[in-house]
């Protein structure tokens, strides 16, 4: 009977289980993952077209893209980018709201906290959408309204702020949905710190600011950190908010960032799909990619993470 | 037990109005835009966030499909589009949500070789950005004649949802406590029953979150769509309202027949499910939400 078998036989799983569990996953990673990262590797070689050909020719990509004056504005277009939504959107904004939706009681707190993950749960295209609203010329967009209308400034009464201001548009709107990252993130940090901590220092008479300044800030230097490496590498990679909003322009790469360039070159009807081209673009970026990945993956501990489960495969 | 909140908060009234103060004006860029898009979806015409009056005239799009009579322009039908994108949605979820669950369930109770490894890769995977491959993908997509094909963005969506689907069901079936499981072990419940009948409905909680999360992206999906579905048959919502703002709102010129107040209804009616979420499935919505591997 089976109350008779021992606990261990009991509790074993078969190997053709795990395998029939995990099986699925492994080749979905496979696919998904590892052969785009070897295809890219061996695509950035070839000279590959829509017609989908194998033709090693060698750096002949990476001599073309150092040589392209273009690839500089791109670069610093991309840092620019990065840095400024990082500082002032990803942690700068998300700090402040974590700070301020948990100075209130928890119940109103997460009425704001949801109302900033609205953008980044919202369609990119109904976002897109959203900003067209508030940066379109009197009397539809929203910003000359509020001008116009209400501070009686006729001057910008025809400004239409993506063209007018692509950088400030890029920049709010990713930041715009960037900012609850940190918020959640370093909010749950402050959840966490213990109550006694705060307590004692209001004990010693300790005022609201200073709580921040000594007590929170110091605490929470760790999930700083984890956002903007985190975050550091979503800005990195992510074009989409950009492709929809400037495509690049106004004008002439005015806004194009370095994901977006490989879009333009290997993905748009536009661009010719040079996919060898293409995929020594992207090499760039994976590389930089795991690296940081591997990086982060080390610094951020993950051994604490992992303990060990209590079956035994036969 | 009393909440870190309650010890932060300024003892004096008036602090308190301030902070509530600087948290409304920091939130109206959100809140302002999202009002417009509601408004304007019931409006005849717009200035700013004030409409001229309201109708229902915005939403003929359900009823009958947008032309532009100058440009020969038709757009599909709404339902077939809603169809398209509600199937890539669903798809997603349910591929994303047995994979995560079967493959969590494995990495959180079970030791076969190679566990430590396989935590690892999905770890890096995680921070790793999927769409950095999307040119390498394309290649793949290509090779299994999948271009075009709806399923070209199930398959490569669940795929970027899958290293946060694992850690999510993992944490999930780790709160678990062994006993429960030995006990319908013991009964004589076969592994594979133990673990539908007993093990899959108690993290019912992390099914419904990541669910959720699935479902929003699968909805939501803009690049993989654009660059895999260019066929007017296979477009989802992204597609037919991106077409409609670029014809008729980005441009200064209106084109006959699509007013922006049309645009913005069917802005409201692609943002419809998300809304509901909103209502709720908050709690769910704020615990995986930033799980979320989705680009920024």
């Amino acid at each position: 009977m089976i109350r008779d078998m021992p606990l261990k036989r009991l509790l074993t799983i078969k190997s053709v289980t795990v395998i029939l569990l995990i099986a699925p996953v492994l080749v979905f990673i496979i696919i998904f993952y590892f052969m785009p990262v070897f295809l890219t590797f061996a695509m950035a070689f070839t000279d590959m077209d829509y017609r989908f050909q194998w033709n090693f020719v060698g750096f002949v990509n990476f001599q073309r893209m150092i040589r392209d004056p273009l690839i500089t504005k791109i670069l610093f277009n991309t840092l620019f980018y990065v840095f400024t939504t990082l500082l002032c959107f990803n942690v700068g904004y998300g700090l402040l709201l974590a700070i301020l939706t948990s100075l209130i009681p928890p119940r109103v707190g997460n009425v704001f906290r949801l109302l900033w993950l609205l953008p980044r749960l919202t369609p990119p295209v109904v976002y897109y959408l959203l900003w067209l609203g508030i940066t379109s010329p009197y009397p539809y967009g929203l910003i000359n309204f509020f001008l116009v209308d209400i501070l009686g400034l006729e001057q910008y009464k025809d400004v239409y702020w993506i063209y007018a201001a692509p950088w400030a548009v890029v920049i709010l709107a990713n930041g715009f949905v960037g900012a609850s990252f940190g918020m959640l993130i370093i909010g749950s940090a402050i959840k966490s710190i213990p109550i006694d901590v705060i307590r004692a220092a209001k004990v010693d008479g300790a005022s609201l600011f200073r709580l921040i300044k000594d007590i929170m800030l110091p605490i929470l230097k760790w999930p700083i950190l984890f956002v903007t490496a985190y975050q550091t590498l979503s800005l990195l990679t992510s074009f989409e908010y950009i492709l929809l909003l400037t495509d690049g322009g106004p004008g002439f790469y005015t806004t194009e960032v370095w994901a977006l360039h490989v879009y333009h070159k290997a993905l748009s009807a536009f661009g010719g799909w040079e996919f060898g081209y293409g995929a020594a673009l992207s090499l760039v970026l994976v590389v930089l990619g795991l690296a940081l990945s591997i990086l982060y993956f080390k610094i951020f501990r993950f051994r604490e993470l992992i303990f060990e489960p209590k079956v035994e495969v036969t | 037990m009393t909440e870190i909140e309650y010890e932060l908060m300024p003892s004096k009234k008036k602090h308190r109005m301030i902070i509530y103060i600087a948290l409304i004006l920091l939130s109206l860029p959100i809140i302002i835009p999202y009002a417009w898009l509601v408004i304007g979806a019931f409006a005849t015409d717009l200035r700013g966030v004030i409409p001229t009056g309201l109708t229902l005239s915005n939403w003929k799009f359900l009823i009958e499909p947008i032309q532009v009579p100058g440009a020969g322009v038709k757009y599909p039908d709404i339902w077939l589009v809603t169809f398209n994108t509600l199937f890539i949605a669903a798809a997603t979820t349910i591929l994303t949500v047995f994979l995560s669950a079967f493959g969590g369930y494995a990495l959180s109770r079970v030791k076969f070789a190679g566990r430590g490894l396989f935590l690892a890769l999905t770890m890096v995977l995680r921070a790793f950005p999927g769409i950095a491959l999307l040119v390498a993908l394309f290649y793949v997509i290509n090779m299994f004649r999948l271009y075009g094909n709806p399923w070209s963005v199930i398959l490569s969506k669940t795929a970027l949802m899958l290293p946060l689907g694992l850690w999510v069901m993992k944490g999930f079936f780790d709160t678990i406590s062994w006993e429960i499981e030995m006990a319908a072990l013991v009964d004589g419940l076969s592994r594979i029953k133990t673990f539908f009948k007993i093990m899959l409905p108690l993290v019912r909680p992390g099914l419904a979150a990541l669910s959720i999360l699935a479902f929003i992206y699968g909805w939501s999906e803009y690049i993989l769509v654009v660059v895999f579905l260019p066929t007017e048959k296979s477009w989802t919502l992204t597609m037919y309202l991106q077409r409609l703002a670029y014809q008729a709102f980005a441009g200064e010129v209106s084109v006959a027949g699509i007013t922006r107040p049309m645009i913005i209804a069917v802005g409201l009616w692609y943002m419809i499910p998300i809304i509901l979420f909103f209502i709720f499935a908050q709690k769910y919505l704020l615990r995986v939400a930033v799980g979320g591997v989705k680009g920024v």
